[in-house]
């Protein structure tokens, strides 16, 4: 493959002639000649929903770290060592898929991606920071190092992503586009959940709050990487095979799994391997759906913590009702959310 | 099953025994049309091999908990009966009974064992004799405890039933029968056993809400009962850090404060004489923002605190940039409530597009011995006319024009971003002041329902006497209020509300007098205008037990609470018989005829009950009145659900939604949805405008305040000028405050769905 130019003097913006990958395009962003719309939506929805993690007080949440169950401590700290895996290897990957990407508002929208993965490593560091007794942070860190379990998984996804820097190929940057896609759909959520369970139960409140705003941004992302995906099947139906994408994400699917019984095991009350495995392979369903591939689990349709989702609401039902002297208040929303500031 | 044991108590492991779960399950359900099947069902999904029985019933309860929708509302409360049973047990093995007793009541024994251990303070067992208590103890009906659903016995425990050795050792009816018994204390002993029972039984069948402080604090030694202060700064660092302190001793003792900020000086302006000396006032908010955060309320919540500062000083636009996330952290204060002060001149010069002025409180009061924030209305503006002038002909040193609706933009921007600041319409809240002769309102409190005159302690120079540093002081007023709230959803008839409202007075009548303020300002506030403040919930569950849509409920509520305020008003009036009127009443708007701000002739015109109306004010100015404010709405967020109705006044905010706090996530539903789903109106898709006008409605009848809550639903396609519009009826509408701002976050996914619909395929 052809990594695109900085600048392309020859290049042509006619929203026509406009690819997702190999076009020709000068990289100028004009944002009102835009071929992708749903690019233009998200970069809109991305820039409103901007938040700063120390805007949650995570006070009360030290206390109740020294009060969880030895269990409940051990997959805590876990899912933070992944969760700051996964957001430093998408901080540092995403401008080498951009790099790649001819539709240069699909390159703003992967921008604003990479600076919201880098706010995620800053909260991660954040909660660690006020949660966890100082002699036990440098492990969370380096947990992979003893972890068989977490290293393999990490190496795995590293890999894939290495593959292409090093051999810059269609298979080889379709393969990335797939993991990414898996990576933001599927990777995150299982521990996501492992924190709402946590608050459902009265536990760790502000660090779900954190949460809450970090699995926002995670689903836009998810957005972006099944459009970007669309797309290029649209333009090139050989460019994926459909077989690769069943093949990762079965690999994806177990991998979540193995970690998941590994980090949060059958001790969490609410929790276990079983609705592990239920929820897993349901979330994976949906990702394939929104491919427009069909399901690979067969009666794997129901989110055994739908009551979780509730406590979530990522998908702005307003079904969360906070009392704002004790908790945050979900919707954070910017001001240019609302329009019509110069009709007054 | 193939697993089929359980870990006891005793640490012995027994045979699973699915008979005795079925038992628990069937009483947990008795009297619902709930399928006990269900919940039996989903035992294998958290059932482990060897747990104990403990886990066991936790998850069986978060199990029945997550079964809880619109069409079966009632698991939330077969959740909340298992965990009721599961605190039973705690307490039988705890006070030595036989573990199979199902209810462990007794109340003259754990009465002594809480006394002796500290737990309650010792004035129960002095002021009563034993066979007074024996009486008492035979007032308690159990059966009261079953109806609590999982958030309101969940959050009792969590947060209000008496602990020892880190365990709960009260029961819910032993709290409410020593508050009660507390409450009488110092009635007339002919009279007092039969309002002990009174009082319990209203509190019991959860009629009357007590406020926070009240509910936490009343029956444990030296605690505070009041739910909220208001104090202020004058502009010198004595004053600065005394309110400080202030702010740390009340949060100490839980209460939350209101604090006006407006005398201070702002930033450039001079210190001693030399220019561009001062900081402004919001290194100072970040001293009383980490105070709060310090001084948490006995560890229970995070010291709450609003700062207001009026529209005409000249550091506003820092201050509204308070909470967002741009900018210079170091002028932020993320847990600080702002709160803005409006005089109506500035809403004029909105209307009108034209500029507003704003100065230093510091050189004004240099140049022309004006105390700016101690004006208000005529007065006031015109001052600032004239002020208007000097600054256009160049006498003013610091000062800045703006065009006005810039400004009120800046204020609905934060406000959608943050939920900040709230807005308190000055003009407003002095006019319909009863104690205007006395004083002024500068600010409200941190739920934005209650207000009286305040002023600032003042401090003479410090001196040596031996080895002793002497200083004397002239106290200040500082706002205290005592909160209760009347439980309308459980309310049928006028009789039975008027007792409700007869009940509530005296409760927080006598509370007063047994405050331990936490600051002396107070308690010299207390005695001179022995402000109470009786507000209302379960509004939405009323409206919707009575048929009758949220949106087409004016008239009715306006009857509603015109008998409120009737039967409070009457109460406080006999009360005044009996014990006399608040000490400032000579010269208040009650002494001149004056209720809510209006006279005779216009009840005579306007009210629906006016013969009653016309005896009460030939009551009054016979006998006076015992209180110089009654009524406020609070938004009783967390007490609601103890109550396990609809907060406040206001819609329900959903029908069915997880209500979170700092003590967690749990699933709710108002509590008639299932008969009465089509009649209740969710406030997110109700026109806000609607909303303002029932609370004018209410407003009409309070002497304080409410706590106005405003929703925008931003997937309605929300403009900013239905924002504008909204807030600019609520000030003609005479509403005083504006209390916080939700928005519901554009759906997200929505652009997920859509795609997935257009490209599917």
């Amino acid at each position: 493959m052809q990594r695109k130019r900085l600048f392309n003097i020859h290049g042509n913006d006619n929203v026509i002639n406009r690819r997702m990958i190999k076009g020709n395009v000068t990289n100028l962003f004009n944002l009102n000649n835009v071929k992708y719309q749903w690019a233009n939506k998200l970069y809109r929805l991305m820039m409103e929903n901007f938040w700063i993690p120390e805007k949650v007080s995570l006070f009360d949440d030290k206390r109740a770290y020294a009060e969880l169950s030895p269990h409940e401590q051990k997959a805590y700290d876990g899912i933070l060592s992944f969760l700051v895996f996964l957001d430093s290897i998408q901080t540092n990957n995403l401008p080498n898929i951009s790099d790649y990407i001819t539709a240069p508002e699909v390159n703003l929208i992967l921008a604003i991606q990479t600076y919201q993965e880098a706010v995620h490593s800053q909260s991660y560091a954040y909660i660690i920071e006020s949660i966890i007794p100082v002699e036990k942070r440098g492990e969370i860190y380096e947990k992979w190092r003893e972890d068989k379990v977490l290293l393999e998984r990490n190496k795995y996804i590293a890999e894939i992503y290495q593959n292409f820097i090093d051999e810059r190929n269609d298979v080889n940057f379709a393969r990335v586009l797939i993991a990414n896609y898996l990576l933001e759909g599927v990777y995150f959520y299982n521990g996501f959940n492992f924190f709402y369970n946590l608050a459902a139960r009265s536990l760790m409140i502000g660090t779900a709050d954190e949460i809450k705003y970090i699995n926002r941004d995670e689903l836009s992302h998810c957005v972006i990487f099944a459009n970007i995906i669309k797309e290029i099947r649209n333009e090139d139906s050989t460019f994926f095979r459909e077989e690769e994408i069943y093949e990762m994400t079965n690999k994806a699917v177990e991998q979540e799994i193995a970690w998941s019984n590994h980090i949060i095991g059958s001790q969490i009350i609410g929790i276990t391997p079983q609705t592990i495995e239920q929820y897993t392979k349901y979330i994976a369903n949906k990702r394939l759906r929104d491919l427009g591939l069909q399901p690979l689990y067969e009666g794997f349709d129901e989110n055994p913590y739908k009551h979780l989702d509730k406590v979530a609401d990522t998908n702005g039902e307003g079904n969360v009702k906070g009392n704002f002297f004790e908790a945050n208040v979900s919707s954070y929303n910017q001001s240019t959310a609302v329009d019509g500031w110069d009709e007054i | 099953m193939q697993k089929q044991r359980i870990t006891k108590r005793s640490k012995e492991i027994a045979t699973y025994d699915p008979t005795k779960v079925q038992n628990i399950i069937n009483r947990a359900i008795a009297g619902f049309p709930l399928n006990a099947q269900e919940l039996s069902d989903s035992i294998p999904d958290f059932y482990q091999e060897a747990m104990t029985t403990s886990d066991f019933f936790k998850a069986l309860t978060m199990s029945a908990l997550n079964l809880t929708n619109v069409e079966n509302p009632d698991w939330k409360n077969a959740a909340g009966r298992l965990k009721l049973f599961a605190l039973y047990k705690d307490i039988a093995i705890n006070r030595g009974l036989n573990k199979q007793t199902p209810i462990p009541y007794n109340y003259p024994q754990f009465l002594d064992y809480a006394t002796i251990n500290g737990i309650y303070t010792p004035i129960i067992k002095e002021k009563y004799s034993a066979s007074e208590i024996t009486q008492a103890a035979s007032f308690i009906n159990p059966t009261y405890d079953l109806d609590y659903d999982y958030a309101g016995i969940n959050l009792l425990i969590k947060r209000y039933l008496c602990e020892y050795g880190d365990k709960i050792v009260e029961l819910p009816q032993e709290m409410y029968l020593t508050i009660a018994l507390l409450i009488e204390q110092d009635e007339d002993p002919a009279m007092r056993m039969q309002q002990v029972q009174d009082t319990y039984q209203k509190l019991a069948a959860r009629k009357i809400s007590l406020g926070t402080p009240l509910l936490m604090n009343l029956r444990r030694p030296n605690g505070n009962l009041s739910s909220c202060f208001i104090t202020m700064m004058d502009d010198n660092r004595d004053s600065i850090f005394y309110v400080i302190d202030q702010i740390s001793a009340i949060s100490k003792f839980g209460g939350g404060v209101g604090v006006n900020i407006s005398r201070v000086r702002c930033k450039g302006a001079r210190i001693k004489g030399i220019k561009n000396s001062s900081g402004g006032v919001i290194p100072w908010i970040r001293i009383i923002n980490d105070t709060a955060v310090a001084v948490n309320q006995q560890g229970k919540r995070k010291g709450a605190v609003t700062v207001s500062l009026d529209m005409w000083h000249l550091d506003m636009e820092d201050f509204l940039e308070l909470r967002t996330e741009n900018g210079d952290q170091r002028m932020k204060a993320y847990d600080i409530f702002p709160q803005v002060v409006i005089p109506d001149l500035f809403m004029q010069k909105v209307e009108n597009g034209e500029d507003w002025l704003m100065v230093d409180p510091h050189e004004i009061r240099c140049k022309y011995q004006v105390e700016i924030s101690d004006l208000w209305g005529d007065k006031f503006s015109e001052f600032y006319k004239h002020l208007y002038q000097e600054a256009q002909s160049g006498k003013l040193e610091l000062y800045k024009f703006y065009p006005a609706k810039e400004l009120m933009k800046k204020i609905m921007r934060s406000q959608i971003e943050t939920g900040m600041p709230y807005i308190a319409f000055k003009d407003t809240l002095n006019k319909y002041n009863p104690n205007k002769h006395d004083g002024i309102i500068v600010g409200t409190n941190l739920c934005t329902e209650s207000h009286s005159n305040i002023k600032p302690t003042v401090f003479e120079p410090k001196y040596l006497q031996e080895d002793k540093i002497v200083q004397e002081t002239h106290s200040g007023l500082v706002h205290v209020c005592n909160l209760v709230s009347i439980n309308l959803a459980n309310i049928d008839d006028d009789n039975e509300l008027e007792n409700v409202c007869q009940t509530s007075v005296r409760i927080l009548d006598n509370a007063i007098d047994f405050t331990a303020v936490p600051i002396l300002e107070g308690s010299l506030h207390n005695r001179r205008y022995r402000t109470i403040g009786i507000g209302a919930m379960g509004l939405a569950d009323k409206l919707a037990k009575n048929n009758i849509p949220y949106i087409a409920s004016a008239d009715y509520v306006d009857e509603l609470f015109e008998k409120i305020a009737l039967y409070n008003i009457r109460a406080s009036i006999e009360a005044a018989r009996k014990k006399g009127s608040f000490e400032a009443y000579e010269g208040s708007d009650w002494s001149k005829g004056i209720i809510f701000g209006r006279d005779q002739l216009w009840f005579n015109k306007n009210a629906k009950l006016r013969s009653e109306w016309n005896k009460i004010f030939s009551d009054l100015s016979q006998y006076g009145i015992r209180n110089s404010q009654l009524s406020a709405i609070a938004p009783n967020t967390s007490s609601s659900l103890i109550q396990g109705c609809t907060a406040s006044v206001l819609p329900v905010y959903s029908k069915f939604f997880v209500e979170t706090h700092g003590k967690g996530s749990i699933p709710n539903c108002p509590p008639f949805i299932r008969d009465k789903f089509w009649f209740y109106q969710e406030n997110k898709n109700i026109n806000q405008q609607i909303v303002i006008e029932v609370m004018s409605r209410i407003n009409k009848w309070i002497d304080t305040g409410i706590s106005v809550e405003l929703m925008y639903n931003l997937n309605r396609n929300i403009k900013a000028k239905d924002i504008y519009d909204t807030i600019m009826s609520a000030w003609k509408k005479d509403l005083k405050t504006l209390y916080y701002t939700r928005s519901i976050q554009k759906d997200g996914s929505s652009l997920e769905k859509s795609e997935c619909v257009s490209c599917a395929g």
